[in-house]
C-alpha cells in the first residue's frame, strides 16, 4: 500500500478573470515509513501541493489517496476527522498556542483526537521527553528558543500516534546546527514509530535526512536523482 | 482538560478587564434600574405588606392604594356587623403641609386606630404605637427627618395649624412616588387633614328620602388661641379604607362579595389584590416602568456592543490559532467552543463583580436616601440569564469570522 498517492492533481487559482495555472498535472507516490523532501523554488507550488496532500484544500482535478483512503471525495467534515485522526503537522512558524505551556499544547493535540481523564498529562510529558524537553514542560512557548518550539511542535505532531506527518519548511526559521538537529529528530521519530513523513523545504542542509527528494517546479515534478548529485 | 478559551481570555489582562469591566456597566445598570423598579413599586405597598388585615375595603372608585374617594366613618361599623367579619377597622388618608422651622413639607397623613391590630406602619415598636393615643403626637419614617427637619423623638413641628410631636420613628413604611408620610391615630388625622376647616351637615328632607351633604369652611386664623384636644370622629367623619380581618375558616371570595353587598358603593380587595392593582397602576400606568426598562436594555445593547467588540478583536488576533486548529482537525463545534466558552467565563466573571457592586450601591441608597434596590434571589438569577445571552449572542460575529478563516494561513510565514 503507498501512504500518500497523488494522480494528476492540478490546481487553478482565479485572479478576476485571470486564470494562474498552480500545479499543472502532479503524479505522486510515497510509501509508508519513508522520508520525502520536496523542494523547490519559491512559488514552484509546493505548499500548494502540501495543501491538497493534507486535504486542506480541494484541487482543481486530480486524485488524492492516503493510507488508502480516497479523500478527494471526502466531504469538508470528513477530512477534517481524517486530519485529525491520521495526519500530524509542524509548521514554519512552529504554531504553538502562545497562551498554553508546552505540556499544554500536546495535551490539547490529544484532547482533540479524543484523548481525554488524567492519563493525558502523562502521555503529553513522555512526549515532551521523547524531543527533550522534558524539563520544559511548563514554560510557555514564549520562553522557548527557535529548535525548542519546533521540538514542541514535532512532540505536538506525534500526539496520537498519526500515520502521516506533513512539514512545511520546519528548519526555516531555525539556524544550520538547530535545524539539522530538528531534522535528526524527526528522523528519529519517524523510523521509530513508523511515520512517513513529507516535508517541503528549499533547505539544502537536510537533503541527506531524506529517503528520497522531490524536485518541484513551475507546477510540475522534475526528475530529481541528478539534481540531489548536483546539490551535494 | 487544557482550556485554550480561559487562557487566550487570560492571556492579556488589562483587555480582559476592560471586558470586564464593560459587562459589570451591563449588569450594573441592569440590575440597578429593575431593582429600582421593582424596589419603586414595592414602596407603593409597604403599608399594604405590613398589614395584618384580609380585605380591604375602598369606594369603588379606587384607581391605586393613595388615589381614591373617602366613605363615612359609619360604613366601618356597619362592616362589624357584617357575617364572616372578625375585626373592622378604619385607615384614612389625607393631605397636609408640614411646617418647622419656618419651612413647608407637603405630606400625607394616615390615621389609624393605635390600638388596632390591623394597621402597622412599617417597622416600629409597641410603645411609639401606644404613645399616638395623645392629642396631635406622630411618628413618622426615619429616611424623612431631614426632609422634616425633626433630629429625634420628643421634637415638636406644626400640621397646618396644630401642634405635632413625635413620638415615634418607623422603617420601612414611606413610598417613593408620595409625599412625605405621617402616622397617626385616627382622631389626630382627621384634625390635621380637616384643621383649618370646620365642617357641616347639612340635610333635606325630600320625596320621602332625606339628602345629606358634608360641607367644610375655612376657618379664620385663630392665632394663639390655645389648641383644644381633637374630637372624637362621628358617624359622617371620612376614612379611607375599612381593613377587615376575616373569622377563622371563612372563604375570602365570599366575604368580598358579601361585604360589598353590604356596603354600597364600595369595592373589596384582599390584600395581594390591592397590592397587585396598586404596583401595576404605577409600572403600567406612569412613565416610570417604560423609562426604567429602556434604561435596562441600553444596559444591555451596551454589555452586548463591549462584548462583542472584545471577543471580535480577539479571534481576530488569533485567527492563526484557529486556523492551527482546524488544520489539526478541530471540528467546527471545537472551535466554536472555545468562542462560547470564552463569553461564558466573561459571563461568569463579570456578572459577579456587577452583583457585588450592585449590593453594595443599594444598601448604600437604602441607608441614605431610603431608596430601595430591590434585588431578589430571582431578579439576580434573571439578571444572570440576561448576562450568558448578551455575551453568548456577542460571539456570533467571532463565530461568523472564525467560521471564514482560511486554514491555510497556518501555512503562511
Amino acid at each position: 500500500m503507498v501512504a500518500i498517492a497523488a494522480h494528476n492533481i492540478q490546481m487553478s487559482f482565479m485572479s478576476g478573470t485571470t486564470e494562474t495555472k498552480v500545479l499543472k498535472g502532479i503524479d505522486l507516490a510515497i510509501p509508508p515509513g519513508q522520508i520525502r523532501l520536496m523542494m523547490g523554488p519559491s512559488g514552484s507550488g509546493k505548499t500548494t501541493l502540501l495543501s491538497i496532500l493534507a486535504g486542506i484544500l480541494t484541487p482543481t482535478a486530480g486524485q488524492v489517496q492516503l493510507l488508502g483512503q480516497e479523500i478527494t471525495t471526502l466531504s469538508r467534515k470528513e477530512l477534517t476527522a481524517f486530519r485529525r485522526d491520521h495526519i500530524g503537522f509542524i509548521f514554519q512558524s512552529f504554531n504553538l498556542f502562545p497562551a498554553l505551556t508546552a505540556l499544554e499544547n500536546i495535551e490539547l493535540a490529544l484532547q482533540l483526537k479524543g484523548y481525554k481523564g488524567p492519563g493525558n498529562q502523562e502521555q503529553a510529558f513522555d512526549l515532551l521527553k521523547q524531543v527533550g524537553l522534558g524539563d520544559r514542560a511548563n514554560n510557555l512557548p514564549a520562553d522557548l528558543s527557535g529548535g525548542q518550539k519546533q521540538r514542541v511542535a514535532i512532540a505536538r505532531a506525534l500526539a496520537g500516534e498519526p500515520e502521516l506527518i506533513m512539514a512545511d519548511e520546519p528548519t526555516a526559521a531555525l539556524d544550520s546546527a538547530t535545524g539539522h538537529d530538528v531534522i535528526e529528530l524527526m528522523q528519529y521519530l519517524a523510523k521509530n514509530k513508523g511515520c512517513t513523513v513529507l516535508i517541503i523545504t528549499h533547505d539544502p542542509r537536510i537533503t541527506d535526512a531524506a529517503d528520497e527528494i522531490t524536485y518541484l517546479e513551475d507546477g510540475v515534478l522534475a526528475k530529481q536523482s541528478s539534481l540531489v548529485t548536483g546539490l551535494h | 482538560m487544557v482550556s485554550l478559551a480561559r487562557k487566550n481570555l487570560l492571556k492579556d489582562l488589562p483587555r480582559f478587564l476592560v471586558a470586564q469591566a464593560g459587562i459589570m456597566f451591563a449588569v450594573s445598570l441592569v440590575t440597578i434600574q429593575t431593582g429600582i423598579l421593582k424596589g419603586f413599586t414595592r414602596s407603593t405597598t409597604l403599608l399594604i405588606d405590613s398589614s395584618a388585615a384580609d380585605i380591604w375595603v375602598a369606594s369603588e372608585n379606587i384607581v391605586n392604594f393613595e388615589l381614591t374617594e373617602p366613605f363615612p366613618y359609619v360604613q366601618v361599623q356597619r362592616a362589624r356587623d357584617i357575617e364572616g367579619v372578625a375585626l373592622a377597622e378604619a385607615l384614612t388618608i389625607g393631605s397636609g403641609r408640614w411646617y418647622s422651622d419656618g419651612k413647608l413639607t407637603t405630606l400625607r397623613v394616615f390615621g389609624f386606630d393605635p390600638n388596632g391590630q390591623l394597621f402597622r406602619p412599617g417597622q416600629v415598636s409597641d410603645t411609639a404605637i401606644e404613645a399616638l393615643n395623645a392629642p396631635y403626637s406622630a411618628l413618622i419614617d426615619r429616611t424623612n427627618m431631614r426632609s422634616f427637619r425633626i433630629d429625634g423623638v420628643g421634637d415638636m413641628a406644626r400640621i397646618r395649624q396644630l401642634p405635632v410631636m413625635v413620638v415615634g420613628l418607623t422603617r420601612d413604611s414611606q413610598s417613593l412616588v408620595s409625599s412625605k408620610f405621617v402616622f397617626t391615630s385616627l382622631v389626630n388625622a382627621n384634625a390635621y387633614i380637616s384643621s383649618g376647616f370646620s365642617s357641616g351637615l347639612t340635610c333635606q328632607l325630600g320625596e320621602g328620602d332625606i339628602t345629606c351633604v358634608n360641607s367644610f369652611q375655612r376657618d379664620e386664623d385663630t392665632g394663639n388661641a390655645e389648641v383644644v384636644d381633637p374630637e372624637p370622629l362621628n358617624s359622617d367623619a371620612p376614612v379611607t379604607y375599612v381593613l377587615i380581618k376575616a373569622a377563622p375558616g371563612e372563604e375570602l371570595s365570599t366575604l368580598k362579595q358579601r361585604i360589598e353587598s353590604s356596603l354600597p358603593g364600595t369595592k373589596a380587595f384582599t390584600k395581594y389584590e390591592l397590592l397587585n392593582t396598586t404596583q401595576a397602576y404605577w409600572q403600567n400606568r406612569t412613565g416610570i416602568g417604560f423609562i426604567l426598562g429602556l434604561g435596562a436594555i441600553v444596559g444591555v445593547l451596551v454589555g452586548m456592543v463591549v462584548v462583542a467588540q472584545i471577543l471580535y478583536t480577539s479571534v481576530s488576533e488569533n485567527l492563526r490559532e484557529f486556523g492551527t486548529l482546524k488544520a489539526m482537525g478541530a471540528s467546527d463545534w471545537d472551535i466554536y467552543s472555545v468562542i462560547l466558552e470564552q463569553s461564558l467565563w466573561m459571563a461568569v466573571l463579570g456578572y459577579i463583580p456587577g452583583l457585588l457592586l450592585c449590593w453594595s450601591v443599594g444598601t448604600w441608597t437604602a441607608a441614605t436616601q431610603g431608596i430601595v434596590v430591590l434585588i431578589t434571589p430571582i431578579s439576580a438569577a434573571g439578571v444572570f440569564g440576561i448576562t450568558v445571552v448578551m455575551c453568548v449572542g456577542s460571539a456570533i460575529f467571532a463565530i461568523q469570522k472564525v467560521t471564514r478563516v482560511d486554514p491555510g494561513i497556518v501555512f503562511k510565514a
